[in-house]
């Protein structure tokens, strides 16, 4: 009792976006995703892309700043440096000091990267996607956000893998899978029917349609995610998400009560 | 006009072939071709790389702007080699993002390294036979004493010089090279760029050379340090200079024996943190060594002396692969004050991997730690980018 009480005076709760229409969410997933690097970094470096798969029941798509198809033969990584966000890290294991470090992540991004259970489609961008893309990378965007959020502090152009998906995602009117809280920001105060789906979402998901038990989501989330790579807090690092099982939930809570 | 009409016609008014765009790029030239005549559009970050190699804004090839070309341009002509050149933009490119994270997402006053101040009657100076007077008095304004100074780079850093080291290839005589580049920047103040090909005692020698142009030449806008032009009056007296600041007279006679043998001089070397080759020619300017054991003595190998001697080989060797310089090619200020920002809600770990043109895993690997604290690499970055203490 004293622990509900003290979550109750603790933690803030965290809803699931909906788009206006409220779709739940596996048909919000049922329509075509496309990935940003951060959701997909946590799927894939911790071995649940195929759980991701299971959960889509399709591919995911992949903007070409993310992954680009023609850079996958690593026999030219010498001469040619990948350029695709998902490749860099590979790429500083075998060609710069980081072997140690992403050992236990090689063989899961080399899976994935591979193909071979196709598990996620390549898409170009049209010239439409690239402008809506480069705006949303640029110095453009601080003018439209503060119109929209008057009171915004901090750095408002996003990274150009996450524009291009973000573009691809409003244009096409697909569905964002990511977590870099500064896209999201954007898309919900600029373009709010897009659907956004996060990875504590997918995983409790995932537990509550019985394809991994909670234990096993929290273990993936809270664990492997979270904490041995890197899941952003907030409130000045006050506040971290963790899920939580009876019921199987995503919230907000703090250093204390973990 | 369309994209690939704006990119072919900036592409020729450079004199810049497909084929040198495309490996520029990492691309196909067929690729570039096919952007030219509009078959197949660029993703963004392709994009963002072609604005950078062509010296453009990317608004300007969506046809959005007109052309407003980037960075001042008389710093590229003086270099040749493409590569050193695109990597010097990515320095000019991280300079004004950086400025523009500092005043305008973090709202903050930005302070000006002022190194200069105290030496504004010195300004100008290019006489070489003042460099070794000039340099003691460096030491002395900033109470660096006679010694060896333990770490450079933390001295760049307290004085809010902005250090970018990145590798673009061995000095070979002869060659194009650029050991080193300083510049006068509009928002930001003097910035180094410090090629990190080279050995580590010659790091030290190039920031003690840029550090003579920050503080005797500040007025520059900017400036590129090229093994091939040591003979030209600035260079030559920032050379001097650097090999005074680094390795005092007084201190060198007191520590020298009267006739010291290759050992001691790598000993000294080691000491002093410069090079060996640095080492001799100083040894031999204070004529504590003559031209026939200076002849001699060059011929033996930096690194042999040191493994036999036990010393640390850092300063002799050639530095780690040019990949290995990834997170670390930025002081330490700017690293601390990502993580803050971060840490803060005002910086996403995708837009701190964005402005520092790094992945974001190596942001939340290298620079962050979940809540737990710093991790063991994140400390190891710390001693590896401060110079001197053993990681």
């Amino acid at each position: 009792m004293a622990q509900a009480q003290k979550r109750k005076n603790c933690v803030m709760k965290w809803s699931m976006v909906l788009p206006p229409d409220n779709k739940d969410l596996s048909q919000i997933l049922a329509q075509p995703c496309i990935v940003d690097n951060d959701l997909l970094s946590n799927f894939v470096y911790v071995g649940q892309a195929k759980l991701l798969n299971r959960l889509l029941n399709q591919s995911v798509f992949l903007s070409p700043t993310i992954l680009n198809p023609n850079e996958l033969d690593k026999s030219n990584w010498n001469l040619h440096p990948p350029n695709s966000e998902f490749l860099k890290p590979l790429y500083t294991v075998y060609h710069g000091d980081y072997a140690k470090k992403y050992q236990n992540y090689v063989a899961h991004i080399e899976e994935f990267v591979g193909n071979k259970a196709n598990l996620w489609k390549p898409t170009s961008v049209s010239r439409d996607e690239l402008a809506l893309a480069a705006e949303l990378s640029g110095k453009e965007i601080k003018a439209r956000l503060k119109q929209a959020m008057p009171n915004i502090k901090g750095r408002t152009r996003v990274h150009p893998g996450e524009a291009e998906t973000a573009a691809i995602a409003i244009l096409r009117a697909w569905t964002f899978l990511g977590d870099d809280q500064a896209m999201i920001r954007i898309l919900r105060a600029l373009y709010p029917s897009v659907p956004i789906v996060r990875t504590c979402q997918l995983l409790s998901y995932a537990a509550n349609a019985a394809f991994i038990n909670c234990p096993e989501a929290q273990e993936i989330f809270n664990e492997r995610i979270a904490k041995e790579i890197f899941f952003a807090s907030r409130n000045k690092n006050t506040e971290h998400l963790r899920i939580l099982c009876n019921p199987i939930r995503c919230e907000w809570v703090t250093k204390a009560s973990i | 006009m369309s994209l690939g009409t704006r990119l072919q016609e900036r592409r020729k008014y450079l004199d810049i072939t497909q084929a040198t765009l495309a490996k520029n790029l990492n691309v196909p030239r067929e690729l570039i071709s096919m952007w030219e005549h509009d078959r197949r559009v660029p993703s963004l970050g392709q994009l963002k790389e072609v604005a950078l190699l062509l010296n453009l804004n990317t608004n300007f090839l969506l046809g959005k702007e007109d052309l407003k070309t980037l960075n001042p341009e008389p710093i590229f002509r003086a270099v040749k080699n493409q590569y050193s050149q695109k990597e010097l933009k990515r320095w000019f490119e991280f300079l004004d993002n950086w400025a523009e994270f500092l005043e305008e997402d973090l709202e903050e006053k930005i302070l000006k390294p002022q190194i200069y101040k105290g030496f504004e009657d010195y300004h100008g100076t290019t006489d070489s036979r003042r460099a070794p007077n000039l340099a003691n008095k460096v030491r002395e304004y900033f109470q660096l004493g006679l010694d060896a100074i333990p770490d450079l780079y933390a001295f760049f850093n307290e004085k809010n010089l902005l250090v970018y080291r990145y590798p673009l290839g061995s000095l070979k005589s002869g060659s194009d090279a650029i050991s080193g580049a300083f510049v006068n920047h509009s928002k930001l103040g003097a910035s180094i760029f410090v090629n990190a090909s080279v050995a580590r005692g010659r790091q030290m020698f190039t920031l003690a050379h840029e550090l003579a142009h920050a503080i005797f030449h500040h007025s520059t806008d900017s400036h590129v340090s090229k093994f091939s032009e040591r003979s030209k009056k600035m260079e030559r007296f920032a050379n001097v200079f650097a090999a005074n600041f680094l390795v005092p007279a007084k201190s060198l006679r007191e520590l020298a024996s009267k006739s010291p043998d290759p050992y001691e001089a790598i000993t000294l070397a080691a000491y002093f943190k410069v090079s060996y080759w640095s080492m001799l020619i100083r040894l031999k300017e204070e004529n504590i060594i003559g031209k026939n054991s200076f002849d001699e003595y060059r011929e033996y190998s930096p690194n042999d002396m040191a493994n036999r001697l036990g010393l640390k080989t850092e300063a002799f060797n050639s530095t780690q692969p040019k990949e290995s310089i990834y997170v670390s090619r930025y002081p330490i200020s700017v690293i601390q004050k990502i993580k803050t920002a971060i840490n803060d809600d005002l910086l996403s770990p995708s837009q701190a991997a964005d402005l520092l043109n790094i992945d974001s895993m190596a942001v939340k690997t290298v620079i962050l730690k979940s809540f737990d604290g710093p991790s063991p690499e994140e400390k190891k970055l710390r001693d590896e980018m401060e110079y001197g203490i053993a990681s």
